[in-house]
C-alpha cells in the first residue's frame, strides 16, 4: 500500500496557548476510504482545514502525494485534493450549476473552449446534467452537495475530503451522497477522507482515526477500533448497532463473533438459526 | 384535543406567478400531552404546517384550533399573540436567533415580551438553564462564546422559558453529535412527560421510533397518515414508496425474519431484541 | 418579497435577451444621458416609441413592466407634487388659497414624469433581459480599461456576482429570523419606539452573525478550489460581439444623436 497523505507531529491552536490540534500523526493510504471520527469540538474539522492549507499550522508536517505543504507548494497540494464542506449553501459560488462547476476550472486557467465538455461530463457523473441551468435556490441540499462534488471532480484530484458533508442533509440527500462517494472510491480508486460522527458510516470504511480533544486516541481497522466499547462511549460516540446486538448475545451464552457490520451479523445469525 | 386542523389550505403568494399550494385540505387532531412526530420529505409541507400552530402563517382557507383559540383566514395576527406563547416554536438551527449580550438576557427576552416581570423571568431562566443541562454560572456569559451545541440549548431554554403548553421542534438535533442529540431528545421527552404536547419534525426514524407516540406523515402538502409509531413501521412498502428509511432496529428484524426468525417488528429496545433472538436460537 | 419585479431577470428568449451585455449596459448609459436633454414632446415621443419597440422585442409582458413601476409610484408622486407647487413660472392656472399652480410647472412636472417612466422602463428592460452573471461580466469588461490605473476590476466584478448570488439566500434568512423572533413574542410592526429598536436589534444581530459565518465558509470554499484574486484566471462565459450588436448600437447612437440635436435646434 502506498501512502498519499502523511501528517507528522501536527499542532495548531486558534489561540496562543490552547492547542486545538496537539501533536497529531497519521497516514492515509492511497485509494482507501478513511474516516476521522470524533464528537463535536474534537478538532476534526480543523484537521480538514489544515490539510487544505486554509489554516496555518503551528508545527509539524503535512505531506500530500509526496509534496510537503508550504506557502510555495500550496496550489500543488490543493490541486490533489477537493473538499466538500458541511453547509451546502455556503459553498455554492456560481449563480447556476454550470457556473459553479466552471469556477474551479477558471481558477486553474483551463481553456474556456474545453470547459463545456468537462462541465457536461462531471454533471452527468453526479446526475445533475438536467439541472445545469438551475439556480442554487431551486436545488435541494443533496443536489447542491452533488454539484460541489462535480466541481471538485472537474479539477481531477486524487483525494476527496468530506467535512461532515452529509450532516445537514435529509436522509434522501445523505443516501445520494454516500452512494456517490462509495462509487467514486470503488470505481475511480479515489481516496476518500470522511470527517464525521456517524459511527455506522465509519463501520463501513477501511480505516478509522479516532479523535478526541485534539489527540488521536486510536486508529486502525473499524472492526478493531469500534469494538472498544468503553473508549467509544467515553468519547460521546455511539456503539455500532451490530456490536450492541452481538455483544448482548454473547452474554446470553450464544457463540457468535463480535460484529460491527449488520449484514454480516444477519448472515451469521441466520446460519445459526438454520443449523438448529 | 390540543391541536386541530380542519380542511386547512395554504397557498403562498396567492394571485402571482409564484403561487405555491403548500397545504391541501389538511385535517389533523393532535392529542393533548402526546409526543407526535411529523415526517415527510423536504417540501412536503411540514414546515408550513407547524407555522400554522403558532399563527406565523394563517390558513388560506379552513380553520386551525389550538386549545381554545380558533384561527381562520381572516383573523388578524395581532389578536393571536397569545398563541405565540401557548405554542413555542423552535426553528431549525435555533442558535441563530440568539442576539443578547448575556445568556440571561436572551433567555428572559421571550417571557418579558409576553408580560412576565423581570424578576419572575430571571427566576425562570435559572430553572431553564439547568433543565437544558448547563449551570447558573453560564447566565452572565455571552452566548457567542459557546459551542454550537451549547448555543442551541440556550435557544431552546429561551423558548421553554415562555412556558408554552405546546412545544414544536423543527429538526432539533440536526448537526449534533450522537451524545448531544440523545441528551436533547431526552430533554424533550422529559418536558413531554411533565404534560406538554410535543410536536417533533424529524428525518431520523430511529428517533421517531424511540421517543414518539404518534406519527403524522406528510406528502405533497397532504397528511397521508396519522397513526401510532408501531403501526407506521409495519407499513414497510408504503415507507419504501416514499423512500423513507426504516429505523435500523426495524430493518434488522425484518432481515432476520426473512431468513427464518419470527421476531415482533415493533420491538424498539435493543435489549428486548437481544433476548428475543437469544430465545429463538436456544429453543 | 417575491412580488418585487424591479431588477429581476425574466428567463425567456428574445432578440434583446441575446444581445451582448456590454452593448446593453453601454446603450442604457447613453440613453439615460439622452433622456436629460430637453428635446420637447416630439423628442420624448421619439424616445418613447423606441423604448416601446425595445420592450416589444424583449417579449416582456406589459403587466411585468407595470409591476416594476409600481413600487416607484409613491416616490414619483411625491416628486411631482413638490414640483407642481414650487415652480412658479409662466401663467397662473389655478389659485386656491396659498396653492398656486402655473402652466410651466404643469409642463415641467409632466416632463419629469415622462423621464422617470422612461428611466424605469429602460432599466427594467436591461435587468429583465440580462442574467445577473452576464451583467457582471459586461461591467467587468467595460471597466477593464481602468485596470491599468490600478482599479481592481476583477475583484469588483467578483464582489457583485457573489452579492447577487447571496441576495435570495439572505432574504430567506431574514424571513426565517423574523419568524423565529416573532415566535418569541416580537412584533415587528407594533410597539413603542424602544420596543421597535429592540425588535430590529433582534433581527440585525443574528443576520450579521450568520452573514459573517457564510462569508467565512465561502472564503474557505473558494480558496479550496484554488481561487486567488491576484492570479490569472480564464473565464467560462465568453462575450461574443455579433453583427446584431453592432447594428443595435448604431441605432442607439442614432437615436441619441437625434435627441441631442433636437434639444439644441428646438
Amino acid at each position: 500500500m502506498e501512502k498519499i497523505i502523511e501528517v507528522k507531529h501536527l499542532s495548531f491552536g486558534y489561540d496562543e496557548d490552547i492547542l486545538t490540534i496537539d501533536d497529531i500523526s497519521f497516514q492515509i493510504q492511497k485509494g482507501s476510504y478513511t474516516t476521522i471520527l470524533g464528537h463535536n469540538g474534537s478538532g476534526k474539522s480543523t484537521i480538514a482545514k489544515l490539510l487544505m492549507g486554509l489554516l496555518e499550522k503551528k508545527s509539524g508536517d503535512i505531506i500530500v502525494g509526496g509534496i510537503p505543504l508550504s506557502e510555495e507548494t500550496l496550489s500543488q497540494v490543493r490541486n490533489q485534493m477537493g473538499i466538500v464542506f458541511q453547509n451546502p449553501d455556503n459553498q455554492f459560488i456560481g449563480s447556476t450549476v454550470r457556473d459553479d462547476i466552471a469556477f474551479g476550472l477558471e481558477n486553474n486557467c483551463v481553456d474556456p473552449a474545453l470547459m463545456d465538455d468537462i462541465i457536461n461530463e462531471y454533471a452527468k457523473k453526479v446526475n445533475m446534467y438536467e439541472f445545469l441551468d438551475h439556480e442554487p435556490t431551486k436545488l435541494s441540499g443533496g443536489q447542491k452537495q452533488r454539484v460541489a462534488i462535480a466541481g471538485i471532480l472537474a479539477m481531477s484530484p486524487s483525494i476527496i475530503i468530506l467535512d461532515e458533508a452529509t450532516s445537514m442533509l435529509d436522509p434522501r440527500g445523505k443516501n445520494e451522497i454516500n452512494a456517490l462517494v462509495h462509487q467514486l472510491n470503488k470505481d475511480k480508486n479515489m481516496t476518500i477522507l470522511s470527517i464525521t460522527h456517524d459511527i455506522e458510516e465509519a463501520a463501513l470504511s477501511d480505516y478509522v482515526i479516532l479523535l478526541s480533544d485534539g489527540h488521536v486516541v486510536d486508529e486502525g481497522k473499524p472492526e478493531d477500533v469500534l469494538m472498544k466499547k468503553d473508549e467509544i462511549e467515553r468519547l460521546s460516540l455511539d456503539i455500532p448497532f451490530a456490536y450492541k446486538v452481538s455483544e448482548g448475545l454473547q452474554k446470553l451464552g450464544i457463540s457468535i463473533t463480535n460484529q460491527i457490520d449488520r449484514e454480516k451479523l444477519v448472515k451469521e445469525l441466520c446460519q445459526l438459526h438454520s443449523k438448529k | 384535543m390540543s391541536i386541530t386542523f380542519k380542511e386547512v389550505e395554504h397557498t403562498y403568494s396567492v394571485d402571482t406567478p409564484f403561487a405555491y399550494h403548500a397545504l391541501k385540505g389538511v385535517n389533523l387532531d393532535i392529542k393533548k400531552g402526546s409526543m407526535t412526530a411529523l415526517i415527510g420529505h423536504t417540501g412536503s409541507g411540514k414546515s408550513t404546517l407547524i407555522q400554522h400552530i403558532n399563527a406565523l402563517l394563517l390558513p388560506t382557507s379552513g380553520q386551525v384550533q389550538i386549545e381554545d383559540v380558533l384561527i381562520t383566514a381572516t383573523d388578524k395576527p395581532s389578536s393571536l399573540k397569545s398563541l405565540r406563547k401557548k405554542a413555542g416554536l423552535v426553528f431549525q438551527f435555533p442558535e441563530y436567533q440568539l442576539f443578547e449580550e448575556t445568556i440571561l438576557k436572551d433567555i428572559i427576552f421571550g417571557p418579558k415580551n409576553f408580560g412576565v416581570s423581570e424578576e419572575e423571568a430571571i427566576k425562570i431562566a435559572k430553572d431553564m438553564i439547568q433543565l437544558v443541562g448547563l449551570d447558573e454560572s453560564y447566565l452572565e456569559r455571552s452566548p457567542f462564546d459557546l459551542s454550537g451545541g451549547q448555543k442551541r440549548r440556550i435557544a431552546i431554554a429561551g423558548i421553554l422559558a415562555m412556558n408554552p403548553d405546546i412545544l414544536i421542534l423543527d429538526e432539533p438535533t440536526a448537526g449534533l453529535d450522537p451524545q448531544g442529540a440523545k441528551e436533547m431528545l431526552q430533554l424533550f421527552k422529559k418536558v413531554n412527560q411533565e404534560g406538554k404536547t410535543v410536536v417533533l419534525v424529524s428525518h431520523d426514524m430511529n428517533q421517531v421510533l424511540e421517543y414518539c407516540d404518534d406519527v403524522v406523515v406528510m406528502n405533497h402538502g397532504r397528511v397521508e397518515k396519522h397513526v401510532t409509531v408501531a403501526e407506521l413501521f409495519k407499513e414497510t412498502e408504503y415507507l419504501t414508496s416514499l423512500s423513507i428509511d426504516l429505523p435500523i432496529i426495524t430493518s434488522f428484524i425484518l432481515e432476520l425474519n426473512k431468513n427464518g426468525f419470527h421476531i415482533d417488528p415493533s420491538i424498539k429496545d435493543i435489549n428486548v431484541l437481544v433476548q428475543e433472538i437469544g430465545g429463538q436460537l436456544n429453543e | 418579497m417575491n412580488n418585487m419585479m424591479f431588477g429581476k431577470y425574466i428567463p425567456i428568449d428574445s432578440f434583446i435577451h441575446r444581445l451582448d451585455p456590454r452593448l446593453k449596459i453601454g446603450s442604457l448609459l447613453l440613453l439615460l444621458i439622452a433622456v436629460f436633454f430637453d428635446a420637447g414632446f416630439l423628442g420624448y415621443a421619439l424616445l418613447g416609441i423606441f423604448v416601446i419597440i425595445m420592450a416589444l422585442l424583449s417579449h416582456i409582458k406589459v403587466s411585468q413592466i407595470l409591476k416594476a413601476i409600481k413600487p416607484m409610484l409613491f416616490m414619483m408622486a411625491f416628486l411631482m407634487i413638490f414640483n407642481l407647487l414650487f415652480i412658479q413660472q409662466g401663467n397662473l392656472l389655478v389659485s386656491i388659497g396659498f396653492i398656486k399652480i402655473y402652466d410651466q410647472a404643469v409642463l415641467q412636472t409632466l416632463y419629469i414624469f415622462i423621464r422617470l417612466i422612461l428611466i424605469i422602463v429602460m432599466t427594467t428592460i436591461l435587468t429583465a433581459t440580462t442574467k445577473p452573471l452576464d451583467l457582471t461580466l459586461g461591467i467587468e469588461h467595460l471597466l477593464s480599461p481602468f485596470k491599468r490605473i490600478g482599479f481592481p476590476t476583477h475583484e469588483v466584478a467578483m464582489m457583485i456576482s457573489i452579492a447577487l448570488r447571496f441576495i435570495p439566500t439572505l432574504l430567506e434568512e431574514t424571513q426565517r429570523i423574523m419568524k423565529a423572533q416573532a415566535s418569541r413574542g416580537v412584533e415587528f410592526s407594533e410597539g413603542s419606539l424602544k420596543e421597535k429598536i429592540l425588535s430590529i436589534v433582534s433581527l440585525i444581530i443574528p443576520l450579521f452573525i450568520s452573514a459573517f459565518q457564510r462569508a467565512e465558509d465561502l472564503a474557505n470554499a473558494m480558496e479550496s478550489r484554488n481561487y486567488n484574486p491576484e492570479a490569472k484566471r480564464t473565464r467560462y462565459k465568453q462575450l461574443i460581439w455579433k453583427i446584431s450588436d453592432t447594428i443595435s448600437f448604431a441605432c442607439v447612437i442614432m437615436i441619441c444623436s437625434v435627441l441631442v440635436i433636437m434639444s439644441f435646434v428646438l
